[in-house]
């Protein structure tokens, strides 16, 4: 009874707080912008990030914004491209983690016994080994497009939320609620469902975005190895790429710095986005 | 004490076994075997891709091929790099000392940098800092560290020409002076991500204990705040510092692979990135396995220092 009256105000307590956190606003404000734009630019203007012209290594200049490559290519096209691309991974792998994370988490967290050990266990190991490694080795073996990086990054980094979800579901799973619903022989699929998830899920949220901005540093990385996204398809990660060859760091910034920023910001944005999201659902966690 | 270590070194054999098991198993899927390379190079058939397959061992069932190549670890032998033909184990051992120098001098510089950040912002909250260190802290989660990495040689090497942009040594004498150089910026590079960590802890762990009834003791006597803040509150921060470099560990020899790259330092990671480029699986294995060592080794050294610094934590498991 008491949860379905507080659920509406929960959310909008929530909503009340974020607006007010004024970085995280403006944050949100260029996360969408950036979102719009890398989704509609390509659809308006007529954008190339693959065809080599013959001007190469341009400067920056009405026809190519950004300028372009060492092979003729446009920067300002394989910016918002690569953007496409790191957004989409960064958001995608999330989701893939949460999604196998979450339900491990809460059936690690109520069952306890053999599924808590081995889950758990499971869970260290996967922390306490360096995933940057995993990912460039599973990389190499099942091939880096988008989709299959994806799966991986978002399964290597599973055990994050499972243990978010861990820690709140072994205090709540102790709540009166439970044991009623318990006493009243309703199965354990549904109290899970009906009662566990809801009252767990909090840190979850309050850490989503910030593995969304670290899932994007890791397809970066990987991209920027020659170990993910690969050329011609384009990434911030392998733009970035470019500046290994000396002669580009030093003489051609534009092909090489966009990127860099545009990726910095994005991570930025989304991480003060986390801060607000944390602050507005936990008052005690603010400095 | 001397029961607790053989029980957590016991504890971590089926870690070593899982994850050899599961590099062992990903590497036997990989498409474009060398045999496989050979058979279609030389249009073999299928007698003598059979008769090829049984002078490498191929031909036994995946378990046994494990067990063959577990065994082979305990003597030191990684097998053969398939790209150079030299044995896995001597090219990781002339690197693994560049390695070693990078990533304990990040370690070091982390832990230095990270815990006098977190004593001062703990000792002073809200003074200039609390400011620098949540500023390290947004650093650590915020940067991607291959274009920070760029951005540095570009300044520091390129534009003002302090420092070298690549090389243990480069072309110059083999001393220390010579090799602090090129170390400062990949140093700085791997171990900006792990020092907003250590201010992290220390500092919750510092606030913490200054509200103990043994702090306002201390204080009662009269002893300096400052003396209070080291002699008192610092130990009892040490063990979530402890923790905190079990957590580092995995971030830094991860770094390590993006940075070395980038300043080609002539070290594991680099090593790495080649083997992944050139199919080289054997090597991708020998090093995948050294690194979990490594990574279990440390583990059981700091749970140990656990004990040492809280002889609870024995007693009870």
């Amino acid at each position: 009874m008491n949860e379905k009256v507080k659920k509406p105000s929960a959310f909008k307590e929530f909503y009340k707080k974020f607006i007010k956190h004024r970085l995280a606003m403006i944050s949100l404000f260029i996360i969408i912008i950036e979102i719009l734009a890398v989704i509609l630019l390509p659809l308006v203007l007529n954008l190339d990030p693959y065809t080599c012209t013959t001007s190469y290594d341009a400067a920056p200049g009405a026809e190519h914004l950004f300028g372009t490559d060492t092979i003729g290519r446009d920067m300002f096209s394989r910016v918002v491209y690569g953007g496409r691309t790191s957004l989409l991974v960064g958001f995608a792998a999330c989701a893939v983690s949460v999604l196998i994370g979450l339900p491990l988490g809460l059936i690690a967290g109520y069952y306890r016994g053999t599924a808590e050990a081995v889950i758990m266990r499971t869970a260290d190991i996967f922390m306490s080994f360096p995933s940057m490694i995993l990912t460039i080795v599973a990389a190499a073996i099942f091939g880096s497009s988008i989709p299959i990086l994806i799966v991986l990054i978002g399964l290597l980094h599973w055990p994050q939320p499972a243990r978010l979800v861990y820690g709140k579901v072994l205090s709540v799973r102790k709540m009166e609620y439970v044991e009623a619903a318990k006493a009243e022989g309703i199965s354990p699929f549904k109290i899970i469902l009906k009662y566990i998830l809801p009252n767990s899920i909090a840190p979850l949220w309050m850490s989503m975005a910030f593995m969304v901005s670290s899932d994007m540093i890791t397809e970066s990385s990987l991209s920027f190895l020659g170990c993910g996204v690969k050329t011609p398809m384009a990434s911030w990660g392998n733009i970035v790429y470019n500046a290994q060859n000396i002669v580009v760091l030093r003489a051609y910034p534009w092909e090489w710095i966009p990127a860099g920023v545009c990726l910095i910001i994005t991570v930025v944005c989304i991480n003060f986005v986390g801060e607000g999201i944390r602050d507005a659902l936990d008052p005690k966690m603010k400095r | 004490m001397g029961r607790y270590v053989i029980k957590r070194v016991i504890q971590a054999i089926p870690i070593f076994i899982g994850i050899t098991f599961i590099v062992f198993m990903l590497s036997n899927m990989a498409p474009g075997s060398p045999i496989d390379i050979i058979a279609s190079s030389a249009g073999l058939n299928a007698e003598q891709l059979q008769a090829l397959k049984e002078a490498y061992g191929l031909d036994k069932p995946v378990l046994v091929r494990y067990f063959i190549w577990l065994m082979g670890i305990f003597q030191g032998d990684l097998g053969v790099s398939t790209s150079t033909n030299v044995p896995v184990a001597t090219i990781i051992g002339q690197r693994i000392g560049a390695s070693l120098t990078l990533s304990c001098t990040a370690l070091v510089f982390s832990i230095i940098i990270g815990v006098f950040l977190g004593i001062m912002s703990a000792y002073k909250p809200y003074s200039i800092w609390d400011k620098v260190s949540s500023v390290f802290a947004f650093i650590g989660s915020s940067m991607p560290s291959f274009f920070i990495a760029l951005v540095m040689i570009y300044i520091f090497a390129v534009k003002l020409k302090w420092l070298p942009a690549s090389g243990m040594y480069g072309s110059g004498a083999k001393d220390l002076a010579n090799l602090v150089k090129h170390l400062i910026l990949p140093a700085i590079i791997v171990s900006m991500q792990s020092i907003g960590g250590y201010i992290k802890q220390t500092r919750g762990a510092m606030l913490e204990s200054i509200n103990e009834d043994y702090i306002k003791t201390a204080r009662s006597k009269g002893i300096s705040e400052w003396a209070v803040t080291i002699k008192h509150a610092l130990r009892n921060a040490l063990i979530p510092i402890v923790t905190q470099i079990g957590l580092s560990v995995p971030y830094i020899v991860g770094g390590s692979v993006v940075t070395e790259q980038i300043f080609a330092w002539p070290g594991i990671g680099s090593l790495m990135v080649n083997a992944v480029n050139t199919f080289d699986y054997n090597m991708i294995m020998g090093i995948t396995v050294l690194i979990s060592i490594v990574v279990l080794i440390v583990n059981i050294v700091l749970d140990v220092v656990y004990a040492y610094l809280d002889p609870r934590i024995a007693a009870e498991a």
